[in-house]
């Protein structure tokens, strides 16, 4: 079969195309030129350097346009070269306890709490299963809660629940016992109380040579017209820190150029309530997180409230005794309850000097985490209150009526 | 000669002149599509978001979907969905002293990391926090030694330190071992496997890979001791096509074809060892030319003759 010139023809146009495709990109190899020109001392300039002239942009300042955002860099006002630690309202020590135990000087006398009475609540034991009730399940607030997720079946999606949102159920629940314990004290014992809310703390210093500041906001403080007596007066000189060697007792703390450091503690001392009695820490669980997000250990809630206490006591015992002191004429005893809405954790500190590095320590006396209820939420349509703890209102109340 | 110097004065350096632009129809211009760079160890399921520091906090994930991030095509079937995990950034290099007691290190926890199989740990010296690839028997409240010094007599390790391959006896096994020293753990990273130390020759050590490829490496490359954790995950079936497809890979059809001859068990004689050399050769510039006519069908049109 002869082969007509039709079959023959191809579009050379077409497989240019296609080879310019790969073959434009060209790979220069580098003959090492440059490099040996270089090694005598000749200057090796680009071309398009000296041939086309750079002209440098004008800056025009336009009057009337909307302001630069801040820029937090060392342009910023509160910018120090100086590095600051920082610990506020929803950190958490990778150590826990421990590491603010080491922070802050302290050590444990012993377990639990030191020797306290415990009346018995029978006659408000049935206002408080009330209040409970109220504040996790027939309050009116309807939010979205959080997603729920099994770590088992990771691909199954729940429905969303809506019902009322942590911050609140605590609120409330503190909110309602303390009125109920003030209601059920001594009327002389209520005279004395006062109670606070969104107080702000802060208190820095120095230790090994870092800045550290540990940051209070917003939480509930009953205060009082007289300060608590010392719990002991054991000399804390033989008792030795824990060790948490190779690391550090300043890790996890925020590291932060751009900081104001203050020391607020915020009632003036002309105010004759202004004595701290007791602070009451909330534990909002969607907020309070590591920062790798794995979840919170009870460690390091009991080393958050700690230093929640040591900052509130530290700050009181800085605008009574002044800035210079070290071991303090009269320790400062703060009360601390810690909740999380079910769970409650009591401690009592005692500040015996702000000297952290000194011989002199700290005392800290806690309980461990007592459930208030074990389930409560509505159950075929019903409202339902299981596995009630009475030892929480007792702890409660004694510590409101502690002189 | 003196004319052309004459026309050489007349010469003058000046911005050269671009040529007006007209709207010309496209379906004659060099438009190369972009095709998707596929193999060369890159993976086509995901890209991770790094911050310029490094940082312990979970980092946020786009899944790709198979598709290519510079040119959108599909480069690699099969892959797509699946549960979204965020990345722990590993720190890849375990760096030791090279005189004086090793650096030590703790372990807080071992974390189920979703992008990989091998389990993470979370690592804290001083005041950092860093993570590691996990080995078999890690548990948290552990201590963890790293050094660069290689010493006369191999060292006797434990799991999970790090050390120089030239520090270690030979036959030991070890994983995130580096091919070029300053890398970073770069070899074995997959649940329960581990390479082995066959022979040292000179200044080189020859390690035995899972794969049962030899390499020759340099003795001051880093590795960690021990076999990687989730030593289960190669027995056990993903179960399901449903949790298949929570993995992140789609239903796939066509992949085993018996008569091709293309599958099945081969019989090859064993690679050479593989020498990793010290320094990486230089990448070559690329300059992207341009043409911005058209080719004509032949050569006639082309150059109008």
């Amino acid at each position: 079969m002869r082969p007509s010139p039709h079959l023959c023809k191809q579009h050379l146009g077409w497989h240019f195309k296609k080879l310019w495709a790969t073959q434009s990109a060209r790979k220069i190899r580098d003959a090492g030129i440059e490099q040996k020109l270089l090694e005598k001392g000749v200057p090796v300039v680009k071309a398009e350097d000296i041939l086309w002239e750079k002209r440098p942009l004008e800056k025009i300042e336009v009057v009337g346009l909307k302001p630069k955002p801040v820029v937090f860099d060392h342009t910023h006002p509160n910018w120090h070269d100086k590095t600051i630690l920082t610990y506020r309202d929803n950190n958490v020590l990778l150590k826990g306890l421990q590491q603010a135990k080491i922070l802050t000087n302290t050590v444990e006398l012993k377990q639990g709490l030191p020797d306290f009475t415990l009346k018995s609540t029978k006659k408000i034991d049935r206002r408080v299963k009330e209040i409970i009730l109220t504040s996790h399940v027939f309050d009116a607030e309807q939010k979205i809660l959080p997603k729920v997720k099994d770590p088992e079946r990771p691909a199954w999606n729940f429905p969303r629940v809506y019902g009322i949102t942590q911050p609140r159920v605590i609120k409330l629940l503190l909110n309602n016992l303390l009125q109920l314990i003030e209601n059920s004290s001594d009327l002389e014992v209520v005279k004395q109380r006062y109670v606070l809310d969104d107080t702000h703390f802060s208190y820095n210093f120095e230790k090994s040579s870092d800045l550290i500041q540990f940051e209070l906001t917003g939480d509930t403080l009953l205060t009082s017209t007289k300060p608590l007596p010392a719990v002991t007066e054991e000399p804390t000189e033989s008792f030795q820190l824990p060790d948490i060697h190779p690391i550090k007792p300043t890790i996890t703390l925020n590291k932060e150029n751009i900081y104001e450091v203050r020391g607020i503690y915020p009632i003036s001392l002309k105010f004759a309530k202004s004595h701290p009695h007791t602070i009451f820490v909330p534990h909002v669980e969607t907020e309070v997180k590591n920062l790798y997000e794995e979840p919170v250990t009870e460690a390091q809630i009991f080393g958050r409230s700690l230093l929640k206490t040591f900052t509130v006591a530290a700050s009181y015992a800085k605008e009574k005794y002044g800035n210079d002191v070290t071991v303090l004429p009269k320790p400062v005893v703060v009360q601390c309850v810690h909740t999380n809405g079910r769970f409650f954790h009591f401690g009592i500190f005692q500040l015996n000097t702000l000297d952290l590095e000194g011989g002199v320590k700290n005392v800290w006396f806690q309980t461990g985490r007592l459930p208030l209820f074990e389930t409560c939420c509505y159950k075929v349509g019903r409202p339902v209150l299981e596995g009630y703890n009475n030892e929480v209102i007792q702890y409660l109340d004694a510590f409101y009526n502690n002189v | 000669m003196t004319s052309l110097a004459r026309a050489l004065q007349k010469l003058c350096i000046t911005q050269p002149q671009i040529a007006p632009r007209f709207i010309v129809s496209v379906r004659t211009r060099i438009v190369t599509p972009p095709k998707p760079e596929i193999g060369r160890g890159k993976s086509f399921r995901r890209i991770v978001h790094f911050p310029e520091n490094y940082t312990v906090k979970p980092l946020e994930v786009t899944n790709l979907g198979g598709r290519d991030p510079k040119t959108g095509r599909l480069a690699v079937k099969g892959i797509g969905g699946g549960i979204k995990h965020k990345y722990h950034w590993i720190d890849w290099h375990r760096v030791g002293p090279s005189e004086g007691p090793p650096q030590e290190e703790r372990v807080i926890q071992i974390i189920k990391d979703g992008c990989r199989t091998a389990h993470v740990a979370l690592v804290a010296y001083g005041d950092k926090l860093k993570y590691i690839l996990a080995t078999e028997n890690m548990k948290p409240g552990d201590i963890i030694r790293t050094s660069s010094h290689i010493p006369r007599i191999p060292v006797r390790p434990n799991e999970g330190d790090a050390y120089p391959l030239g520090a270690l006896p030979i036959g030991t096994q070890i994983n995130c071992v580096e091919h070029t020293p300053g890398l970073g753990g770069f070899l074995v990273h997959a649940a329960g496997t581990f390479a082995t130390i066959l022979r040292k020759v000179d200044n080189r050590v020859i390690i035995l890979t899972p794969s049962k490829k030899e390499f020759s490496l340099l003795e001051n490359c880093m590795c960690t001791v021990g076999r990687l954790s989730n030593v289960a995950h190669g027995d056990t079936p993903i179960g399901s096509a449903q949790k298949n497809r929570e993995l992140g890979n789609r239903p796939r059809s066509g992949l085993w074809q018996r008569k091709t001859g293309r599958f099945g068990r081969k019989i090859r004689k064993p690679p050479p060892v593989k020498v990793f050399g010290g320094e990486k050769p230089k990448e070559r510039e690329v300059v992207q030319l341009n043409f911005s006519g058209h080719f004509g069908k032949h050569l006639r049109t082309q150059f109008q003759y």
